[in-house]
């Protein structure tokens, strides 16, 4: 052996310690109290801030505004891609005079009157389909023909049969809202409960009173999912029937603003309008139905 | 190419290859490529020649400029024309002046967007035809009317119907017939004025759809623009700024080329008229093109006629914030010598 190895260090080892008793000192150890961990720390003043929800999306909706400003300056073509501050001048410059407002306006009543047409046929066709098998077939006949069918696509026929003008738009506006309301509406009816409905013809309810009594409020969540899809195909449709077939200046709605100040070269309005859409819809989306959805189903209990 | 990353990216490559071309001492090349359009009407006669000549290849090189290819596309109604060139997607177009002068004005100070004059391209009279027999002056239009013309706000017809309709109310009521215009292309339009079946019961039209329509007997006509305006230059032909300035010899060839073609178009009506009908494909007997071109108040000239008239209304309307000091400032500067107006 040339180099010491271990098992001969331990061995010199054992023969030193054999001549002495082993002796080991008792350890004792003390279970340490460590102190309490926290159950509840108030929370920073960050993290306070960064639970609120809308708090988090402001501070986005600043980034990007902000972005686009640095990005509009940088590009400094206000023909192609105005700021966001030029875009805000333009809105609040519009809204001020009152142009905007006035346009919404017309295109808001234009709006309506096709969305309660297009309602108020699809409750028809819908209390007509559930009253037997032919009317079901019937109403799912057709919406599945007409659902997938765009309304724009219907635009240029409508401007034959109705002529340039609102008749038109009405027109689509009602084609777009009413199958996706009939849709929604049938089977939201269909889902009802056998028991509600053999309780509601108990009481002698019959066709219409029956759907009035029964099916409408036992199906409203549904009717309400329909409402919306129904609103928000309405909402797109008329502008883009307003901006595609800009026809005639005499509907001037929103879509047309947005057309002529194109054709004006206007940029800084046609974001201004494009902004203002988006308000609408957002305004619509969340206080309108938001304000329906808890009056009724959350109210009573349908929907968490 | 709308993406501005790309134009930015291009603009490196720009800065990149001028800076090789300095190093190598070479000449910047010029485009061998050029996209062109123009409209419907006989107002674009020049530039149809142009195409169907191909006067633009040739004196592109007899200015030495070599093989110059040249893409055409029909384009009509100044706010689709102002898209096109905005966007990258067009380099020289004959429109109608305030269309012009509308993107002029817009893009002035915005270096990538500037757009210039190459010259004046036509004039020829305008007319306002109605299939309403109740309609014998602007003051007979009701809101049940609806008068069609290729752009709404900027387009000639738009803006020339804003300055009779201001001679004829007055001149803070030059909007008034604004609700009733309808954007419809010149084609479509005579269709649907002919029919009588559409709610469009006016057209305000230039040569040669102006005659077709007067062919029907239920048509009349209700006021032309040489009445109002005199022969005041209606169409002119554009470009970028930075195409000009970056093609100066091809600038020079194209409007030694339309100076061909309007020479062309006076010596030799019938080819002339031949050539409109080949091209425009419109169906007119070769007579009644010739009768048309045979008008007094049919010009094609390229020196302007009364630009600053569109300047000075588009001015007092509120449709234009930059105005040109003079005539010769919307066009590229060889007409700094010439006696336009």
């Amino acid at each position: 052996m040339t180099t010491p190895t271990p098992t001969s260090a331990t061995s010199a080892a054992s023969a030193t310690s054999s001549a002495l008793p082993v002796f080991r000192p008792e350890i004792l150890l003390q279970p340490q109290q460590g102190e309490m961990a926290q159950v509840q720390r108030p929370l920073s003043t960050f993290d306070n801030l960064y639970q609120k929800s809308w708090l988090r999306k402001l501070v986005i909706l600043l980034a990007l505004a902000l972005l686009w400003e640095i990005y509009g300056r940088w590009l400094d073509n206000p023909l192609l891609f105005p700021s966001f501050s030029q875009t805000l001048a333009a809105f609040f410059t519009d809204i001020g005079n009152g142009i905007l407002l006035q346009r919404a306006a017309v295109s808001m009543q234009t709006l309506l009157i096709g969305y309660s047409m297009g309602i108020v046929l699809a409750t028809l066709l819908t209390t007509f389909a559930i009253g037997s098998k032919i009317g079901t077939d019937f109403l799912e006949t057709l919406t599945s023909m007409f659902n997938p069918l765009p309304a724009i696509a219907l635009l240029p026929l409508a401007l034959i049969w109705f002529g340039l003008g609102t008749g038109s738009i009405i027109f689509v506006l009602v084609h777009s809202v009413l199958w996706a309301v009939a849709l929604n509406m049938h089977s939201g009816f269909r889902a009802v409960s056998q028991t509600m409905r053999m309780v509601g013809q108990n009481y002698g309810l019959k066709g219409f009173t029956l759907v009035r009594l029964i099916l409408i409020p036992a199906a409203f969540p549904s009717i309400l999912t329909g409402l919306k899809v129904g609103w928000a195909f309405a909402w797109r449709t008329l502008i883009a029937a307003e901006l595609v077939f800009g026809v005639s200046s005499g509907t001037g709605g929103l879509g047309w603003y947005i057309f002529e100040n194109r054709n004006q070269l206007e940029t800084p309005n046609v974001f201004a309008g494009l902004l203002f859409v988006i308000l609408i819809g957002l305004f619509v989306e969340n206080i309108v139905f938001a304000a329906i959805e808890n009056r009724t189903i959350h109210r009573w209990g349908m929907q968490n | 190419m709308k993406c501005s990353a790309r134009k930015t990216v291009s603009g490196l490559l720009v800065a990149a290859t001028l800076a090789l071309a300095s190093l190598s001492g070479n000449a910047m090349a010029e485009a061998t490529t050029v996209r062109l359009s123009h409209g419907y009407g006989i107002l674009y006669l020049p530039l149809m020649v142009i195409r169907d000549q191909h006067l633009l290849e040739k004196q592109a090189k007899k200015i030495g400029l070599g093989e110059v290819t040249t893409t055409w596309t029909i384009l009509d109604g100044g706010n689709v024309i102002n898209d096109a060139m905005l966007s990258g997607n067009l380099d020289i177009a004959g429109t109608g002046a305030p269309g012009f002068i509308t993107l002029w004005s817009k893009a002035h100070g915005i270096p990538r967007s500037e757009v210039i004059g190459l010259g004046a391209l036509s004039t020829s009279p305008l007319w306002l035809n109605t299939n309403n027999p109740n309609i014998k002056s602007l003051k007979d239009f009701t809101s049940k009317d609806k008068i069609a013309i290729p752009g709404i706000k900027t387009s000639l017809s738009a803006v020339v119907l804003q300055m009779a309709a201001a001679k004829t109310f007055g001149a803070a009521s030059y909007a008034k017939l604004d609700p009733l215009t309808v954007s419809l292309g010149h084609p479509e339009a005579v269709g649907a004025l002919m029919s009588g079946k559409t709610e469009i019961t006016a057209h305000f039209t230039s040569p040669p759809f102006s005659y077709q329509e007067l062919k029907n007997p239920k048509i009349s006509r209700v006021m032309s623009s040489s009445e109002v305006l005199g022969d005041i230059t209606l169409d002119v032909v554009f470009g970028l700024k930075q195409f000009t300035d970056k093609n100066p010899k091809l600038t020079q060839a194209f409007m030694a080329a339309q100076e061909e073609a309007n020479a062309y178009i006076a010596r030799d009506k019938k080819g002339a008229a031949e050539t409109f009908l080949r091209v425009s494909k419109i169906k007119l007997t070769q007579a009644e093109v010739e009768t048309m071109l045979a008008d007094p108040d049919t010009l094609f000239s390229t020196t302007p006629n009364g630009v600053m008239q569109y300047v000075q209304f588009m001015g007092l309307a509120g449709t234009i914030k930059t105005q040109p000091a003079k005539w010769s400032d919307l066009f590229v500067a060889d007409f700094a010598t010439r006696k336009g107006s």
